[in-house]
């Protein structure tokens, strides 16, 4: 079985769709803000905006489905529900992506003294990294064509400890600066990793 | 113990090339930790140690990388110790054939790479645990005959701090380390060269620079600036630009003629020492050594200027009058007084936030009350205060304990809070700044005082830049307060002040600065004296000043003396700061009620409106008629769905900007707390959005809330909850994984402080969840927690 190489990326905040209905939803704002909570809003965006550095790596691994089992080629994994999100693919994508240290700190300055811009600027980045992830997603389906709806650590039955495998495979901590704490989660806090099948008769 | 660079002067130091990439080519698979090879295929280690020794390389790296206990537990497949000694063993024999062979002597560097772990407040793990981490490997380094260690690799300035003040202080080895700059010229944590620079000159490194990341063609900027800025050598090992498979083959897109030929651009502009990261091979150092090997090489020029910096940025002292924010202070200040002895720092944060945001350059921070455990809490304050602000900090302190405390976990380069002509003193800060790097405040006063004449005092700012110098300490880093004494308690005081200013500025050479308020004690119309006080003393050549940064009158004497003496390119910042007040002024007055500002979550409006009507209504009237029912409204319409949480915060905020204009009325006091709750995240879960949102809720309904941050472990909430004497303990996790955590506190507080409840709540639970850990109540959001409180304390009070 081989592996690609590691491939960094960024993009810069004006290369994203940060989506407002993912925003909304983050922050449990409904569906539509009055004048006050849309100035907030506003302005959260354009400090996100500005704070943003939207890094990350990817890195192609062989896969073998054999249920319950994933082979990759880098480790083996019990979970049905990645085996079914890859059955019929051959190779896999596997990234991890962050908006960047910056962010954390923004969130944590205003937690101390706005809670509201805090929980806004939060929602924001969390759309922002969701749109990155879209935007790699996009550019991962015009290169390898057919892709399988990307997949996360802790997805179904597909355990949190795999980050741990994912993160070493991709080097995500040297290539992007995504770490893992001792309890899994990602650090910075507004990252995320997935895995996306790339589908065999694409090939 | 050697040193390349002071061995190695009529030439180029060449370090070695890529480790991984060779191992890889023969057979490391993905995920096998390389280190682990030192063990299992010493051969093939040895192999890539001769190869480079044969290529060139003067200095060879151990294959220590990841050696470190997070990545070898105790009780593992591999024993630690066993990996150095073993990596260390295979470079030094490589290194002594080698000399046997050609007579050249080669230095071995302990490699030491990152821990893999993000450190507090960005990730979980602690700066001591950090030290202690790289202090491990970095004995044993020493005690296996490394020559000198090498830090490479780090992308975040603080674990770069640990990893260097660990060497340093466990090993008498040169250290050297390198970090990972992107295209952008910054860490992966944001800061720049020249805090990379200040900080690790401050720490005293032989040598830094830069590694990995990417190919030499990106990363002119970046020598650039560190050559501009470094006293000390400056190391160069990119990567060989970024890989590719080609025809199944990687290949990285930098080939080995062009990454020798772009290195030997940066030796000529004074790089001391390259090599390479990913990608390398012998055959690149092998070409970089030849091509680098007519170069003679430039001595790095003592460079004149200083900085002081955070964890991400920089001030450098002198580029302009730099406002040191004065209001972390607990002298004549009520609030910050109560915020210390509570422990309580969302004030004092706060106060961090205003002052940055109306210009301060440096934050003071001084926690100098009686009766609190000073070096704890500074510590603590300095700490949070990096996670909120990224303004350089002036620690101001006249315990060296504390002190000491303060500049360890601080995560840059301090300006030091003081030292002055005492002997006493001296002996006991400077050995401080020197370890641990910082800018030097010293105030003219000694044994016999403040002395009257300007001469006095710069003898004894000679005296201090002299001891000083003995301590290591360059002059560029004092600055020297010649002390404001009180005009109305002597009318020369001000002039002699202002004399001393120029006279040391002459005579000295060195940066100065002064505490200005001190000048209109005890007469009226302060801000304007100390206003024209400042004025003057900016136009001798002050270089900071400890001033208010909330006073307008203050600031507008720092934009308005920058823009008169050129020092405000296009007028930039002296205009932004004149379209502020602008903005503030001319704010519609539309009609608005205070409920309804408050209902619609208009913070200042709420402010203005509640000092309007204290006017003509009593405090608590303004409480009890207009904020409560407000809130109870939004609680309510909250409730019901009819609004979200986003204005439900908004409208806590702003009821919270309407109590605090209330409280300036109010006699001391009046208004009690509903009860007291101790508020944390769990161990382990680093996650607060939601505490912080139940916090400002239950603040806003009455309730004094004893924040405890996040990943918080189980013996500190308890000790919290018995110190405040609370009756309700509100716990948050958010995943799975710290479940237990959460659990374990709960046990504890049941077992150790019955009769106090626990609420949880948080993204993973659920009530069933929350049965299940033994919890007292679950609550699905902030409003349902106020109600909880409510009941817990009104139930238990009636």
């Amino acid at each position: 079985m081989t592996a690609g190489v590691y491939e960094p990326f960024s993009f810069g905040a004006d290369e994203i769709v940060i989506s407002p209905r993912e925003y909304m939803r983050y922050m449990g704002a409904g569906t539509e803000s009055d004048g006050a909570l849309t100035a907030l809003i506003d302005e959260c965006l354009g400090e996100v905006k500005d704070a943003l550095r939207i890094r990350g790596v990817t890195r192609t691994s062989d896969v073998e489905t054999c249920a319950p089992a994933v082979r990759f080629s880098f480790c083996e994994i019990e979970s049905r529900s990645l085996s079914k999100n890859l059955s019929g693919c051959s190779s896999a994508v596997l990234f991890a992506i962050t908006a960047g240290a910056g962010i954390d700190r923004l969130i944590s300055k205003y937690s101390a003294v706005s809670p509201s811009r805090a929980l806004v600027i939060d929602a924001v980045a969390s759309a922002a990294v969701e749109g990155a992830a879209n935007k790699l997603n996009a550019l991962v389906k015009e290169r390898f064509g057919k892709t399988k709806p990307r997949f996360s650590p802790g997805f179904g039955d597909l355990p949190l400890d795999f980050q741990r495998d994912l993160l070493s495979f991709t080097d995500a901590g040297r290539r992007a600066g995504v770490l893992l704490t001792e309890s899994m989660m990602l650090t910075p806090m507004k990252s995320t990793t997935a895995i996306i099948g790339i589908c065999e008769e694409q090939k | 113990m050697r040193n390349p660079f002071f061995e190695i002067t009529d030439r180029t130091v060449v370090f070695d090339g890529a480790t991984g990439t060779l191992l890889q080519a023969a057979g490391l698979r993905p995920g096998e930790l390389p280190e682990t090879w030192a063990l299992t295929r010493p051969d093939a280690i040895r192999e890539v140690h001769r190869s480079y020794l044969e290529a060139g390389s003067d200095l060879i790296a151990t294959d220590t990388f990841g050696a470190n206990r997070l990545k070898f537990p105790e009780g593992g497949e591999f024993p630690l110790e066993g990996i150095v000694r073993a990596a260390v063993a295979l470079a030094r024999e490589e290194a002594d054939a080698f000399s046997a062979r050609t007579g050249k002597k080669p230095y071995v560097a302990l490699d030491m790479g990152p821990t893999g772990r993000l450190l507090k407040p960005l990730g979980d793990l602690d700066f001591e645990g950090a030290v202690s981490v790289f202090s491990e490997v970095a004995k044993l380094g020493e005690k296996y005959g490394v020559d000198c260690i090498l830090i490479e690799t780090l992308n975040d300035s603080y674990e770069l701090k640990a990893a260097v003040l660990a060497a340093k202080e466990s090993t008498s080895l040169p250290v050297f380390a390198t970090c990972v700059f992107d295209e952008t010229g910054r860490l992966l944590t944001g800061a720049d060269p020249l805090t990379v620079v200040s900080l690790l000159e401050g720490l005293g490194v032989d040598a830094l620079g830069v590694n990995c990341g990417f190919g030499p063609d990106k990363l002119g900027g970046v020598v650039d600036d560190l050559l501009k800025y470094s006293s000390v050598p400056v190391i160069v090992k990119p990567n060989a630009g970024l890989p590719a498979v080609k025809n199944g083959k990687t290949e990285y897109d930098v080939p080995a003629d062009t990454f020798a030929e772009l290195l030997s651009e940066m030796v000529k502009k004074g790089a001391r020492a390259v090599g390479g990261c990913c990608g390398t091979t012998p055959e690149y150092i092998r070409k970089l050594a030849s091509a680098v090997a007519g170069i003679k090489p430039v001595e790095p020029p003592k460079k004149e200027y200083a900085a002081v910096c955070s964890g991400v940025r920089s001030f450098i002292i002198g580029s302009r009058p730099a406002v040191i924010g004065e209001r972390i202070n607990p002298t004549g200040k009520k609030k910050i007084k109560g915020a210390l002895r509570a422990e309580n720092y969302g004030e004092i944060f706060d106060e961090a936030v205003k002052q940055e945001e109306r210009g301060a350059d440096i934050l003071d921070v001084n926690a100098g009350l009686p009766e609190i455990d000073e070096p704890a809490v500074l510590e603590t304050l300095v700490t949070g205060l990096q996670g909120i602000t990224s303004l350089p900090l002036c620690i101001d302190t006249s315990d060296p304990v504390a002190m000491e405390r303060a500049l360890r976990v601080y995560s840059g380069k301090a300006l030091i809070n003081s030292v002055n002509g005492k002997d006493e003193i001296l002996d006991a800060t400077l050995p401080l700044a020197a370890k641990y790097g910082g800018v030097v405040i010293g105030l003219t006063l000694d044994e016999d005082g403040i002395p009257d004449e300007p001469e006095g005092r710069l003898a004894i700012a000679k005296k201090i830049v002299e001891r000083a110098a003995e301590y290591g300490i360059e002059k560029r880093n004092i600055v020297i307060d010649p002390l404001v004494l009180t005009v109305s308690a002597d009318p020369l005081a001000a002039k002699r002040t202002l004399d001393s200013v120029s006279l040391i500025k002459k005579e000295l050479g060195v940066a100065v600065s002064l505490g200005v308020s001190n000048v209109s004690f005890g007469l009226p119309g302060r801000d304007r004296l100390n206003s024209v006080f400042l004025a003057e003393a900016l136009s001798r050549g002050l270089d900071a000043a400890i001033a208010n940064p909330l006073s307008d009158t203050m600031m507008g004497v720092f934009t308005s003396h920058a823009a008169l003496t050129g020092a405000d390119p296009g007028f930039a910042r002296y205009i932004a700061a004149e379209d502020g007040k602008e903005e503030k002024k001319a704010a519609p007055a539309a009609e608005m009620t205070l409920p309804a500002a408050i209902e619609t979550g208009l913070s200042s409006r709420a402010a203005e409106l509640t000092a309007a009507l204290l006017e003509t209504t009593p405090p608590l009237e303004v409480i009890d008629k207009y904020i409560i029912p407000a809130l109870d409204r939004v609680g309510k319409a909250f409730e019901e769905k009819k609004l979200y949480l986003p204005q439900l915060l908004m409208s806590a905020e702003a009821a919270g900007a309407s109590f605090d204009a209330v409280k300036k009325k109010m006699p001391r006091d009046a208004g009690a707390s509903k009860g007291g709750i101790v508020l944390a995240t769990v161990k382990g879960d680093i996650h607060d959005i939601g505490k912080n949102i139940v916090r400002t809720l239950l603040e806003n309904f009455g309730f004094t809330v004893y924040d405890l941050g996040r990943d918080v472990p189980p013996e500190r909430v308890l000790e919290a909850a018995i110190r405040h004497k609370v009756d309700l303990v509100g716990l948050s996790a958010l995943m799975t994984t710290t479940v237990p955590a959460m659990e374990e506190t709960i046990r504890l507080i049941h077992e150790k402080a019955p009769g106090v409840r626990v609420v949880v709540g948080g993204a993973v639970l659920t009530r069933e969840y929350a049965d299940a850990i033994g919890a007292d109540k679950y609550c699905k959001d902030a409003m349902q927690t106020v109600d909880y409180a409510k009941e817990v304390y009104e139930g238990r009070r009636i």
